[in-house]
């Protein structure tokens, strides 16, 4: 038990979405990890972001796995009901992938600058896909096509399809490529032989934010034993999967077929970081998914917020200037996770602020969101 | 006035009297469509003031995609705050209904369409209960006979002596007739004297 006294409610609902990112949520059940500080969790797959945003908005699910952008969409009103939102902690790092069909590379596209020379040519129209408007997904494609020369709002059409449905419309000739949380992205689509991994997230930024553990702000104020006692079990859980030997056992709980419900072998050879790109290129990659990194991915830097809020504003999701750092502490609970992480001894960083630089060179300074935004010619 | 509904839904044989439901109240169904067909081109085309669909498609997403577009566009009602109230959202929530409009839609007009949309699922649902039910009686019976037939075959009984036998036999362990008759068919008569 925490220190930090009983959890106010005991019975928990929490949702996720079928991921591999979901694993540190499974593990402190499967564990017994939530049980062990008093509470007592049911988790309930959801089929949709959509789904995932009203029953946590609506009470229905106490807290849920949810994309760090549509925390922030929510929190806002963006595309949707305006619920303030509590991110208790982040859950992982990097292992996304952006993925291009077999038919771009007989067209020959196989990157970013392949990709923009097919599109001069205008022979036809290219749908790309993402997950949600205001995820994390959407950020990547958005950020990365620019950086070759693409606009993704004009050059292409971009669609939104929930993550375990990429594969089968891939495979349906419904899209050319798509961005996506694995196993759907590279190791699926390569499996299956329909596409090939042309780029994957941590390459676009290393160490990237990803998914959150979330909840409305009036749940994390009117219970913060419970909330602390989330976040206790789930970085118990993150530890243990960052644990050297542990994942191959982790690839096995999650693949079952009430959490991620795929092929163990597809889901562990990226979480052990080998990976290969369906083009013939093999490689250990350092920077694959992570969920904890000794407290890294999981305190939730307030620059991390405001980096998703800078997109929105770029892509016209927003259509008011907002104080990023006013909405960042708002959402993130810097408070409540660092309580938490100290009593544990996991380190807890001396700013919630990071300067960070991505793939193309540029860094973002949370200390000059505007100065960042107008480096990009590129925008809505 | 009335108002354009599109309804998304994977099992066809229950969108037809939804629709009929729907056009009963005065509203314009514009189109039925699955989830398996391009949302994007199905919305676009029909241009719809509200869409109804399952709360557990997946395809959902897709609609939330659309709804950033732009006002033509129908966004969760959730978000048209003025439009309705929460209780009523979530009680179609409950009942697996979701629904998606465009902002100035009449706040009456979307009120009654939910409503008729969730009276509609709840006589659904009491039909499949009922439905349920009748099956399960059915099923109860054939144990039942299925028992009898033994006892006579067995215990060289009548049909009458055989069924006494049985009613005694649940009575005395206060079982069900139907739970007896199961448990004497897999045990045999031997255990369930």
């Amino acid at each position: 038990m925490s220190r930090s006294g009983a959890p106010e409610k005991k019975h928990l609902n929490i949702g996720f979405i079928a991921l591999t990112d979901c694993a540190s949520l499974v593990m402190a059940s499967e564990l017994g990890l939530f049980r062990k500080h008093g509470l007592e969790v049911e988790l309930y797959r959801q089929p949709s972001w959509a789904a995932i945003r009203d029953r946590v908005t609506l009470g229905e699910l106490d807290a849920a796995h949810m994309l760090y952008g549509q925390i922030y969409g929510v929190h806002l009103g963006v595309g949707g009901p305006r619920t303030a939102m509590a991110a208790l902690m982040g859950l992982n790092h990097n292992g996304q992938s952006i993925v291009f069909s077999n038919r771009l590379r007989e067209e020959g596209a196989v990157d970013g600058p392949s990709l923009k020379r097919l599109l001069a040519r205008g022979e036809r129209s290219y749908t790309f896909a993402q997950t949600f408007p205001t995820g994390t997904h959407a950020m990547w494609l958005y950020y990365w096509l620019p950086a070759a020369g693409i606009d993704p709002l004009r050059d292409l059409r971009m669609i939104t399809v929930p993550p375990p449905q990429m594969v089968a419309n891939m495979r349906a000739g419904n899209m050319d490529g798509y961005c996506v949380g694995e196993p759907w992205g590279g190791a699926r689509a390569i499996a299956e032989g329909i596409g090939f991994t042309a780029a994957t997230t941590q390459g676009i930024w290393r160490n990237h934010p990803e998914k959150v553990l979330g909840t409305t702000r009036e749940f994390a104020e009117r219970h913060p034993n419970t909330a602390r006692a989330m976040i206790r079990a789930v970085l118990e859980a993150s530890i243990y999967i960052d644990t050297p030997g542990n994942r191959d056992r982790v690839a096995e709980v999650i693949s079952a077929e009430r959490y991620v419900n795929a092929p163990a072998e597809s889901i562990a050879s990226r979480l052990r970081g080998e990976y290969e790109d369906g083009l013939g290129r093999r490689w250990r990659d350092a920077d694959y998914m992570k969920f904890h990194d000794a407290g890294e991915v999981n305190y939730p830097y307030l620059s991390h917020g405001m980096w998703f809020l800078t997109q929105f504003r770029r892509w016209g999701l927003l259509r008011e200037e907002v104080d990023y750092l006013a909405v960042a502490r708002q959402v993130n609970q810097i408070e409540l996770y660092a309580a938490v992480a100290r009593e544990m001894g996991v380190a807890v960083p001396s700013s919630p602020l990071k300067v960070e630089t991505l793939f193309d060179g540029i860094t973002w300074d949370p200390a000059q969101p505007q100065r960042y935004l107008d480096q990009f010619a590129i925008k809505a | 006035m009335s108002a354009r509904v599109l309804i998304i839904d994977a099992h066809s044989e229950r969108t037809q009297p939804l629709a009929q439901a729907l056009a009963a109240a005065g509203f314009e169904v514009a189109g039925m469509v699955t989830e398996e067909e391009d949302l994007h081109e199905a919305v676009r085309r029909l241009k719809p003031d509200a869409i109804l669909i399952d709360a557990d498609s997946p395809s959902r997403d897709t609609l939330e995609g659309l709804a950033v577009l732009g006002r033509r566009f129908p966004r969760p009602i959730l978000m048209l705050a003025e439009s309705t109230d929460t209780e009523l959202v979530r009680d179609a929530a409950r009942l697996g209904i979701s629904t998606y409009a465009v902002d100035g839609i009449s706040p009456i007009l979307l009120r009654s369409l939910v409503e008729v949309t969730m009276a509609h699922h709840q006589n659904q649902r009491s039909l499949a209960t009922a439905l349920e039910d009748a099956q399960q009686a059915l099923q109860d019976r054939k144990l039942v006979d299925r028992a009898k037939y033994r006892l006579v075959q067995e215990m060289g009984m009548s049909e009458e002596e055989a069924y006494h036998r049985l009613r005694r036999m649940a009575m005395e362990r206060g079982m069900k007739l139907a739970e007896l008759a199961r448990r004497l068919l897999e045990h045999g008569a031997e255990d369930s004297k």
